[in-house]
């Protein structure tokens, strides 16, 4: 039997458009998932970024917790380390006060002075980035150090000598001998003539300046 | 004429005898309707009004059906008695009222015909307008189709797989058969021609003048006259299985020649067929007498107002030149000599498929046997091949009644509705169910998944919101606690190494003995220390070696006396022995041998004193002192 051409048109053309919308429905369904692969990545990266932000909040509360048991304990020592404009006064009325017992020939004081110190067992550290954007928060490791020095002649017998070495080691602030230069004094029994550097230290804070390194 | 040629049109003539029907076309070459298929279909039920034939109309349509092209939309050319025409003659009508009186005319007949005025396919049609200053003579003509017959005629034609070509109305196909007949005869355009359709149930007169259609008239009253009258005849004769078939084949074989032989021969249940006989020509002149009368009433009291002057109102007033006479009847035995004598002009049988041969013939052509037997073939048809004439005019298209017809060119759905294919177009309609199914879920799968990923994205958002905050929070709090870790990191430094200097003096004297006496005791201490220089470098190798951070150093150095040269390594070995002295670089000793030293007295003239200094060795010593090691 001979086929009806329009009918043979009709069928072709129905499997054309068959072809077609499978062929353009595979195309949006193929976009689809990459849009959604587009969102799971959005999902996993804003994910990572809740973990950090966890992490951040963790350290938060760590390092609140770390300041909270020993700032106090340490600020006892601290206390020894001082330095502002004081404290000169202090240092002097200190070495008057344990060299009562003692004959001061003469005293220096050399005027305070700032090092440098950058510390080894704490090294920089800069707040990690949560999202992609923010601000570059660093923590520097360098602070300033004021040194205060002072020379005395002394006199004195030996064990007053000593009994000044050991009042040194027991006062408010930290005092330690740089130099100690010992003669004996042939006009006392025991005498001895000392020339003692002294040094104290008192802890400004962090490095102001910018080209500490 | 902008006719269509050579192009195939189906047609379906609803008439009350008989349903005609086929596929027709018009010849290129003879300008002629010629027919690719005609059938006649006799109503099996006697005609008692419109609404009972619509109400059998499905069951028709069905009988025909086998016969019809589904693919060609059916037009209709319907009896008067489905699509009532009406004549209105308006005469001295202000211009401005025209409208108006056209519609009241409208609205008249269509409560006449219990048809509502506003019906969707209801037309008027001036046919003829003469201005006389501010007044118009108007001849005006009112088609009424009843929606209701469209809506049943549609639902069978689509119930049946059909296409609905629409409906011209029967008073527009016979003015384009006068308009085809004036352009093959021009000069009967200033003649009064007159078409009579001798129908079964109504007679219909139609009179033109100047191209101008001046006249319409439907007599009610139409060849079942005969039928009605055999069939009292044969009620008094005592029987009543005379069908119209009867009557028709008695009109075609005797007619009026009065052979009551041939009638015997034809053994029809009628015991006396005499009077029957003899009566059919009274009755075909009654016909005629009807239609005279009603052209007489139009010459006489009509044609003055609706002509454009006297000499066509004349012209008129003489009578119709041509009658041309279709309808059953016209094949009937002895009918043209009849006509002929009833009618003053020249009569023409309508032959639909033979028209230019029609306009001419004569009394003498028409003795031809021959041509009755066409014309009784061909009879039928004149409503269709009339309307052919306006449906294949696209100029005239707004002349069917129903706007909106099926195209013949088929749109894609339908044609796969219509696949005969049934096995193709379920696994097509499978196919595109599935797709249509997967992409379905597809989409619903991923659009739901994109929402839950959205609002994911966004509670994650809105938790992150206090970040940089929190980090300028953490960046205090770290700076505070980095002090804390650098003071304390920086007081360890400097205070590692710190000794008590009095147990260390203590210690260093205690291990002299008492052949050795100190002269000079120094101890230097190098502070720790941060070389910035060295940084850098540290950073970049992390060798010890590099190290920027300088450790505290103490050094000593005594001089002093030692009576025998062994009492100086002996000192040295005491010293090491302690853990807190490292003796960095060997002693150096230098022997002193015994002298004598003179000294003045102390008062003038006194003895001098000698004092005498035994021999004795000086040395000087250095080193280191590792201050840990003394606690």
């Amino acid at each position: 039997m001979k086929k009806d051409p329009a009918l043979q048109h009709v069928q072709i053309l129905a499997v054309a458009i068959l072809a077609i919308l499978f062929m353009a429905d595979g195309m949006l369904q193929g976009k689809m998932p990459q849009q959604i692969r587009g969102f799971k990545a959005g999902v996993k990266a804003a994910t990572e970024e809740g973990r950090k932000y966890e992490n951040l909040k963790a350290d938060i509360a760590d390092t609140r917790q770390y300041l909270e048991e020993n700032k106090e304990t340490l600020a006892q020592l601290f206390e020894k380390f001082q330095s502002n404009e004081g404290s000169d006064i202090e240092i002097n009325k200190i070495i008057t006060n344990i060299t009562k017992k003692v004959i001061l020939v003469n005293i220096k004081t050399k005027p305070k002075y700032t090092t440098l110190f950058i510390g080894k067992e704490a090294p920089e550290y800069t707040v990690p980035l949560v999202t992609k954007k923010g601000a570059n928060l660093v923590v520097g490791n360098a602070i300033d150090v004021a040194k205060y020095e002072q020379t005395l002649e002394i006199r004195a017998n030996y064990f007053e000598f000593l009994n000044f070495l050991h009042d040194l080691a027991n006062q408010d602030r930290y005092f330690e001998p740089i130099s100690l230069d010992l003669k004996p004094d042939p006009d006392v029994p025991y005498g001895i003539l000392a020339k003692v550097k002294l040094i104290t230290i008192g802890i400004l804070g962090y490095n102001v300046s910018k080209k500490r390194r | 004429m902008a006719i269509k040629t050579n192009k195939l049109v189906q047609y379906i003539d609803l008439g009350t005898y008989s349903i005609k029907y086929g596929t027709f076309q018009i010849s290129k070459e003879t300008n002629e309707v010629i027919e690719e298929q005609k059938f006649v279909y006799k109503i099996p039920n006697t005609y008692s009004g419109p609404d009972l034939y619509m109400d059998s109309l499905g069951s028709y349509i069905k009988d025909i059906v086998p016969d019809l092209n589904k693919k060609l939309p059916i037009k209709f050319t319907c009896s008067s008695l489905f699509t009532p025409t009406n004549i209105s003659y308006l005469s001295r009508v202000d211009k401005d009222q025209v409208e108006t009186r056209v519609k009241d005319e409208l609205e008249k007949y269509a409560s006449q015909e219990k048809i509502p005025a506003d019906g969707f396919y209801n037309q008027t049609r001036e046919l003829y307008v003469k201005e006389m200053e501010d007044k118009s003579q108007i001849v005006s003509a009112n088609i009424l189709l009843n929606p209701k017959y469209v809506g049943i005629i549609k639902k069978h034609l689509y119930d049946n797989q059909l296409k609905f070509g629409g409906i011209y109305p029967a008073l527009y196909n016979v003015y384009e058969q006068y308009l085809s007949a004036i352009e093959i005869k021009p000069a009967w355009k200033d003649e009064a021609i007159v078409f009579v359709d001798f129908g079964y149930m109504t007679t219909k007169v139609d009179l033109f003048f100047q191209g101008n259609h001046l006249f319409n008239k439907i007599l009610h009253y139409g060849t079942k006259v005969f039928s009605d009258e055999l069939f009292d005849f044969a009620s008094k004769a005592g029987t009543t299985t005379l069908s119209p078939n009867d009557v028709e084949s008695i009109l075609h074989k005797i007619g009026f020649s009065k052979d009551t032989d041939i009638l015997a021969a034809m053994e029809l249940d009628i015991n006396n067929p005499a009077p029957y006989i003899t009566n059919l020509e009274e009755t075909l002149k009654s016909i005629f007498s009807k239609v005279n009368s009603s052209i007489n009433y139009f010459v006489s009291a009509l044609a003055r107002n609706f002509t454009n002057d006297n000499a066509a109102f004349m012209t008129i007033r003489k009578g119709p030149t041509h009658f041309i006479l279709s309808g059953g009847l016209s094949n009937a035995k002895e009918f043209f000599p009849k006509a002929t004598e009833a009618f003053k002009g020249q009569v023409h049988l309508l032959d639909p498929f033979n028209f230019q041969s029609t306009l001419e013939q004569t009394n003498e052509t028409m003795t031809n046997l021959e041509l009755r037997n066409q014309l009784r073939e061909n009879g039928p048809f004149v409503s269709i091949a009339q309307s052919m004439l306006l449906g294949l005019d696209q100029t005239k298209f707004n002349l069917n009644l129903i706007d909106k017809v099926d195209s013949e060119n088929e749109n894609l759905i339908k044609v796969l509705i219509k696949l005969p294919m049934s096995k193709y177009r379920a696994v097509l309609g499978v196919i595109l169910v599935l797709v249509c199914l997967r992409s379905g879920w597809n989409y619903y799968s991923v659009s739901s998944e994109h929402s839950m990923y959205k609002r994911k994205v966004s509670s994650l958002k809105a938790a992150l919101r206090n970040v940089e905050t929190d980090r300028v929070e953490l960046h205090k709090l770290k700076k505070e606690q980095q002090l804390l870790q650098l003071q304390y990191e920086t007081i360890t430094t400097f205070t590692d190494g710190y000794g008590h200097w009095p147990s260390l003096l203590k210690k260093l004297i205690q291990k002299l003995g008492p052949n050795v006496i100190l002269r000079s005791l120094k101890f230097n201490t190098t502070m720790p220390q941060f070389k910035t220089a060295n940084y850098k470098k540290w950073k970049n190798s992390q060798l010890e070696k590099d190290s920027p951070w300088l450790k505290k150093e103490i050094h000593f150095e005594m001089k002093g006396i030692a009576l025998a040269l062994s009492d100086v390594p002996t000192l040295i070995d005491s010293l090491k022995n302690t853990g807190v002295f490292k003796i960095t670089k060997q002693p150096a000793t230098k022997f002193i041998p015994e002298k004598e030293i003179k000294t003045k007295a102390k008062t003038r003239g006194g003895p001098e004193i000698i004092k005498t200094e035994a021999a004795h060795y000086t040395f000087i010593m250095q080193g280191s002192v590792i201050m840990r090691n003394l606690l």
